[in-house]
């Protein structure tokens, strides 16, 4: 029967949407807003969550060997650091090369170190992500012929910490305000079914399915839910393009500020919440209406 | 189904207390044959409207039997209001015209709930229109129609889809006496076409004109049934007359009689 029914229904949503324009632009622009914000806050989220999981990568496992070391065992050490699991780069850094670096940084103040090279050598390993790292320094720590290893280990620890912090808050968060624009848009809608209170109640009367009573308001729901998230869409894609030529005009080495968000995905999780809370605050307050 | 209600309408033993506490209806038991016009007749909460909103499964009773055309709509499951009430016309006194739809357009919106389109929901809305005299007013938006002319609006969406059974709760409470006695003598003409009509009505001159069978109901109970009853058992001034006098309106009907 529906099915029979459905140009006369989509022909009421559409004069539903008509007749009531100034409340499905309070609706539509509700969810806009309420999108935007979220879509503002799941895109800082996201941006904090790459950049504190991308952190750890830079840091370099430097391993330092005993004095006693020759030099060929050096280098041999350092192909089997190369040939480690997770490893992306392995590279020998002579003492005398890290003498002449320590010394120019500190511009040949030889009166505060004297002439005498303290440095053994050393190998730079870099782990092919940052979470190997810690595991990493511990494998290399119990190999023959290393004396110490210094990983930043505790900076890497806080910022695993930190990060993974910052993802159960955004998570967290997120959900509470896209709940919260479930309610809006719900209150949005109810509205729009109370100024048509008259013809539901008409349409009970005479003897229509709930089925039949929902289908123009569940459509509206979604018309106005995809509507709005197409609005926040196109509010935060150019906010997002601004901010890009920004970043490359002043401060292209600032990399917190490089775009780490997958934008396509992005969009089109925040259509599709637009589209699931639209449909979502349809049916509760439908749900609650019909009851009565 | 059950033998003992083939009655088109047949309501055993009901209580219907709100959940406020008011005890509206009391051990009603009142049984309507097809073909049947009763007038439900009492005072201002004595449980008229109740009782017909029991019939359309606007309210559960809280004890008994509401029998409608073979149905006990008490035990109906909520999915099966909607088919209840394609067989339960109901006029209202305060119309419930959509007002921003032509008159042709309300009759219609019954018949597309209910998924009737196409030629015959045309056929049909201008037959519905036809029974109650609009046929030519029905472009008119109801703010363009007299109080008389909405409700024979009212009428037409309400038999649009020839349910068995027509309520009509206070019909003529907005209608001036000449319109009231037009509307009656319509739902009377849509009773001779084979539909039951049962009219909660406390418009004594119709009543007592029209000379059909009159339940009254007082404090929620039957206390009198009379085939070719009046409103009142003596001409006992109510409380709407009382102190004004008749109203001077009423003497131009003297002279008309209904006449089937």
């Amino acid at each position: 029967m529906i099915l029979k029914s459905l140009p006369f229904l989509f022909h009421e949503a559409w004069l539903n949407i008509r007749r009531q324009a100034l409340m499905t632009v309070a609706s539509v622009s509700t969810v806009a807003v309420s999108l935007s914000i979220l879509g503002i806050f799941l895109f800082l989220a996201w941006q904090l969550h790459a950049w504190t999981a991308e952190l750890p990568n830079q840091f370099e496992i430097h391993a330092f060997l005993r004095m006693t070391t020759s030099r060929a065992t050096a280098a041999s050490l350092t192909e089997q650091f190369r040939q480690m699991s997770g490893v992306r780069e392995a590279r020998l850094v002579t003492r005398e090369e890290a003498w002449d670096a320590w010394r120019r940084q500190q511009q040949n103040r030889t009166d505060l170190y004297g002439e005498e090279n303290p440095l053994p050598d050393k190998i730079v390993v870099k782990a092919e992500n940052g979470a190997r790292t810690l595991a990493l320094a511990d494998a290399i720590r119990n190999l023959p012929g290393v004396e110490r290893v210094n990983a930043g280990e505790e900076v890497i620890r806080r910022l695993i910490s930190v990060a993974s912090i910052v993802r159960t808050a955004g998570l967290i968060l997120a959900g509470l305000l896209a709940l919260g624009t479930a309610a809006i848009i719900s209150n949005a809608i109810r509205l729009t079914l109370f100024a048509r209170r008259r013809e539901i109640r008409i349409m009970q009367l005479v003897g229509a399915t709930n089925g039949f009573i929902r289908f123009p308001f569940i459509l509206e729901g979604i018309v106005a839910g995809v509507l709005g998230a197409t609005i926040a869409c196109s509010l935060l894609y150019l906010a997002v393009i601004y901010l890009q030529e920004r970043v490359r005009l002043n401060l292209t080495l600032f990399t917190p500020l490089h775009i780490r968000v997958d934008l396509p995905l992005f969009f089109a999780a925040l259509a599709a919440l637009g589209l699931v809370t639209g449909l979502l605050g349809s049916m509760i307050s439908l749900r609650r209406f019909l009851r009565a | 189904m059950s033998a003992n209600h083939s009655a088109v309408l047949d309501l055993v033993n009901v209580w219907l207390r709100y959940g406020n506490g008011v005890l509206a209806l009391q051990g009603v038991d009142l049984r309507l044959e097809a073909g049947e016009f009763v007038f439900l007749v009492g005072q201002t909460g004595s449980g008229k409207s109740s009782l017909l909103c029991l019939i359309n499964r606007e309210v559960r009773p809280t004890s008994g039997e509401v029998w409608v055309d073979g149905q006990d709509v008490a035990r109906l499951r909520a999915g099966h209001v909607p088919a209840l009430r394609r067989k339960v016309g109901v006029v209202y006194q305060d119309f419930r015209l959509l007002p921003d739809r032509t008159i042709w357009e309300n009759v219609a919106f019954a018949l597309r709930v209910i998924g009737v389109g196409g030629r015959e929901l045309s056929r049909r809305t201008e037959m519905a229109l036809d029974v109650v005299g609009l046929a030519d007013r029905a472009r008119a938006l109801p703010h363009q129609l007299s109080g008389g002319e909405q409700q024979r609006a009212t009428i037409a969406r309400a038999i649009v889809n020839h349910p068995p059974i027509l309520l009509a709760d206070e019909p003529t409470g907005n209608l001036d006496p000449d319109t009231s006695w037009e509307i009656i003598q319509l739902l009377n003409k849509i009773n001779i076409l084979g539909t039951t009509v049962l009219v909660a009505s406390h418009d004594q001159m119709i009543v007592d004109r029209l000379q059909k069978r009159v339940v009254e109901l007082d404090h929620g109970t039957v206390v009198r049934d009379e085939a070719g009853g009046r409103y009142a058992l003596q001409a006992v001034p109510t409380v709407r007359n009382s102190g004004q006098g008749r109203d001077p309106r009423l003497r131009v009907l003297d002279g008309l009689r209904y006449d089937p």
